[in-house]
């Protein structure tokens, strides 16, 4: 097209159609992506691109050359091919547009911005409950500006204007729409409209469509578990009733109450239909009593949205100071686990932990104030998402990973184990390697004390009273849970005498022993 | 036209003499103990059966309701009613759902729907009463039918176990899910989706376990938008937790209905002793 150009030819026309799915195609992986709503079943961009398909398929069969007859085409071809919700509206929008051309054989900036509203208002008509923060935001949003634009602009203005107009739109969907926000998304069918602007630019620009070939890889994260809740219903079912006086508002209103996502329309003596239901048979009963039933696609979008949430799996990675603790973090959930004794894991450790989990991100639970520094530091080396949940000491990490919930979203799982770690009293065992002082008494090299809230508040001349007084200071009239994790030197007759010794000292109270093979406390304890 | 006759697996805790009132039919289930088939009904004593569930030497086992029971009750209610709904345990977990399917055969001159919501506990004696009142407002099984699966899908159950290893005995839910936190004793919380048991939550302490509960039921009224509930608290021999449940129950939500019943004996056998469950229905 020329620069200064102000009408579409035909010709022109139909290059616009064919980059629109040059477009689609090559980005719908990046529109898949985005898909969280109505259900996170990610095929927006696919259903957009197939819908399209149709469309360029139909003018390669038909030699039609006037305007009018060419948005004809492409609105029957969009209808009898349209994929999924977003198709469905995408093809009604084109479907109202070739009704805004029926009497012009020219389409200049006028007319075309005469149709675009006339596909706005169709679009809108084809959806029972329409929704803001959608594709139909997103042409709105054009339509109400392409009153603004001067029919007197060149098409490469116009179409730079309307662009414009529409990914400002595009990026306020979230904002309109709760499941886009929580999800950290913007709209796929919106992105696809986009897309197909994007392509309509380019051909009035005279250039080929230029598209970025995105794939699943480089994509934004997607916080796919932020919209985990069951789709409302599972199947999503799209076919035709084909009869001498089927009627698309007949037909919308007897299965108005049997699903949503409701989009009918009608192409002579066809009406297409797509729904989402949990009774597919009762849908088809209903439809083949207003004429012949022809499936197009059944999806069983419970199946889709779980093969989604698979892919954004958020993988844990635990420090532990000993092999007991080890196999314990495996068993409440840990994906891997860094056992150290003598020394501290380094920051290498950690990384190679963490990019061998497969996920979309990793929590990291360096259940040690010491260990802490690294793995912040090794949060900021991968290009994995990683987050570190501060955790001082692996009872802790062991509160923590307990109440992970894999169906939540990493931001609500982070607030969750922050409250559940920070209930937890943490306490040690240990002997003194160095004298020391308190400020309530001196402790001698050899010593044994006990640590809580990381500080030394028992001091006692045998392991056993060392413990007996530690849980003594931890133990509170509302605890229900007292665990103590045995550590690797302590003789197996020391522990009996000293879980005899304990037991008779909190006889109501059931405490649990478990081995933890920590090598510097002969003790650790957690209470809950 | 006469009335729709409810019918409902006796593990939905509905209490027998509130089934008498309404003219639900509780359909028993069978423990096998000590070389005896127990059938559970209302003469059957429960805090005998804990007290010897915990001195028992073999676990009991357990088994789905007899032919025969469902047969007569077909029978009997066939007498009163054209038009039956037997809601019962998810067909994953027993084999009641063809035991019944295969009887209804024989009655081919009324409706029988066999209906499988794909819970237990409290969760099935919910959407039971709310069947039951709509059958009571005069709404066609067609209608009720509809109405019972979107009023399960705003509704959940909660089982909250002292241990995993009473079920992993059963069958009844993965081993490696039962192995999970095998060295340390947590409180696990199971859940029944889609019919089958699943791992909901692990938690170290029943006080825990209760504000994990808690926490869900305020994020669904929130995802429903809606302010009330209709509960079941259900226990194995274990009334202290039950009474603290109901409490913090009526002190953080607006209770429509809170029923406080004992584990039907197959549960408890199927759980073990101390088990407890929170099931709740949003109210729209």
């Amino acid at each position: 097209m020329r620069k200064e150009q102000k009408e579409i030819s035909p010709r022109a026309f139909k290059d616009m159609v064919h980059a629109a799915y040059t477009v689609l195609d090559a980005e719908k992986e990046y529109i898949n992506s985005m898909n969280v709503f109505p259900v996170p079943d990610g095929d927006t961009g696919t259903n957009m691109t197939l819908t399209m398909k149709a469309a360029v398929e139909g003018l390669s069969r038909n030699p039609c050359s006037t305007i009018s007859g060419l948005s004809d085409l492409v609105a029957d071809q969009c209808l009898l091919g349209a994929r999924g919700n977003s198709g469905m509206i995408l093809a009604n929008f084109f479907k109202g547009f070739a009704q805004g051309m029926k009497l012009n054989d020219r389409l200049d900036i006028s007319n075309f911005s005469q149709s675009f509203r006339e596909g706005t208002k169709k679009a809108y008509q084809s959806v029972r409950n329409p929704v803001e923060g959608t594709i139909l935001t997103v042409m709105n949003a054009v339509a109400q500006k392409v009153n603004e634009i001067s029919s007197k602009e060149s098409l490469n203005t116009f179409f730079k204007k309307i662009l414009e107009t529409a990914d400002h739109a595009q990026r306020q969907t979230p904002e309109l729409l709760p499941q886009l926000k929580r999800a950290g998304v913007m709209d796929a069918g919106g992105q696809g409209f986009l897309s197909i602007l994007k392509a309509f630019l380019s051909v009035a620009e005279g250039k080929k469509a230029k598209v970025v070939k995105r794939d699943r890889s480089s994509l934004p994260p997607v916080d796919y578990s932020a919209c985990n809740n069951r789709p409302h219903y599972r199947f999503s079912h799209e076919f035709f009733v084909q009869g001498d006086s089927v009627s698309a508002e007949k037909i919308g209103s007897s299965l108005a109450s049997l699903g949503d996502s409701l989009v009918v329309s009608q192409i002579e003596n066809r009406v297409r239909v797509h729904i989402h239901t949990d009774f597919p048979e009762k849908v088809e009963r209903e439809s083949a009593s207003f004429g012949k039933f022809t499936l197009v696609a059944k999806d069983d979008m419970l199946a889709q949205q779980k093969a989604l949430l698979a892919q954004s799996k958020i993988g844990i990675v635990a420090i532990s100071p000993g092999k007991g603790f080890s196999q314990i973090l495996y068993e409440s959930g840990a994906d891997a686990v860094v056992t150290f004794a003598k020394s501290k894991p380094s920051v290498e450790e950690l990384l190679e932990a963490c990019a061998g989990v497969e996920c979309r991100a990793v929590i990291l639970f360096p259940n040690d104030s010491d260990i802490l520094p690294s793995a912040l530091e090794a949060s900021r080396m991968l290009p994995k998402e990683i987050k570190v949940l501060p955790t001082k000491t692996v009872q802790e990490g062991i509160a923590a990973l307990l109440s992970f919930d894999p169906q939540n979203s990493l931001s609500a799982n982070l607030k969750l184990m922050e409250d559940s770690f920070s209930q937890i009293k943490s306490g040690a065992v240990a002997r003194a390697v160095r004298p020391c002082a308190t400020p309530e008494f001196s402790v001698g090299r050899n010593d044994y004390i006990g640590i809580y809230d990381g500080q030394i508040q028992v001091k006692a001349d045998d392991l056993g009273s060392a413990l007996l007084e530690l849980l003594n200071k931890m133990i509170g009239p509302e605890d229900e849970a007292v665990m103590i994790y045995q550590g690797k030197g302590v003789r197996e007759d020391k522990l009996t005498e000293i879980e005899s010794l304990i037991a008779s000292h909190f006889s109501e109270r059931e405490i649990q022993w478990y081995y933890g093979g920590q090598l510097h406390y002969h003790f650790i304890v957690g209470i809950v | 036209m006469s009335k729709i006759k409810i019918m409902v697996d006796s593990i939905s805790t509905i209490p027998w003499e509130t089934a008498e009132d309404l003219g639900i039919e509780l359909v028993p289930y069978y423990v096998n103990f000590e070389g005896e088939s127990i059938r559970e009904d209302p003469s059957f004593d429960l805090k005998v059966f804990y007290k010897k569930l915990r001195q028992a030497k073999d676990w009991p086992g357990t088994s789905h309701p007899a032919p025969q029971d469902i047969e007569e009750k077909f029978r009997r209610l066939s007498q009163e009613t054209d038009e039956i709904i037997y809601l019962m345990i998810p067909s994953q977990l027993t084999e009641t759902y063809n035991i019944a399917h295969q009887l209804r055969e024989k009655f081919k001159s009324i409706r029988i729907e066999l209906c499988d919501v794909g819970s237990i506990l409290g969760k099935l004696g919910l959407v039971a009463l709310e069947a039951c009142r709509l059958a009571e407002a005069g709404k066609t099984v067609d209608e009720i039918l509809e109405q019972i699966y979107s009023i399960s899908k705003r509704s959940r159950v909660f089982i909250t176990l002292e241990t995993l290893k009473y079920l992993a005995r059963t069958g009844r839910i993965s081993k490696a899910t039962a192995l999970l936190g095998t060295t340390l004793s947590i409180k696990p919380i199971i859940t029944a989706q889609e019919g089958v048991l699943v791992p909901a939550g692990k938690t170290l302490t029943h006080n825990q376990a209760i504000n994990w509960i808690l926490k869900k039921i305020k994020s669904d009224l929130e995802k429903f938008k809606a302010r009330k509930i209709k509960c079941f608290v259900n226990d194995v021999d274990n009334r202290t937790i039950s009474d603290l449940v109901t409490t913090r129950l009526k002190e953080n939500f607006q209770c429509e209905e809170i029923w406080q019943v004992e584990m039907s004996p197959l549960i408890a056998t199927a759980t073990g002793p101390g088990t407890w469950s929170v099931s709740y229905l949003i109210v729209e």
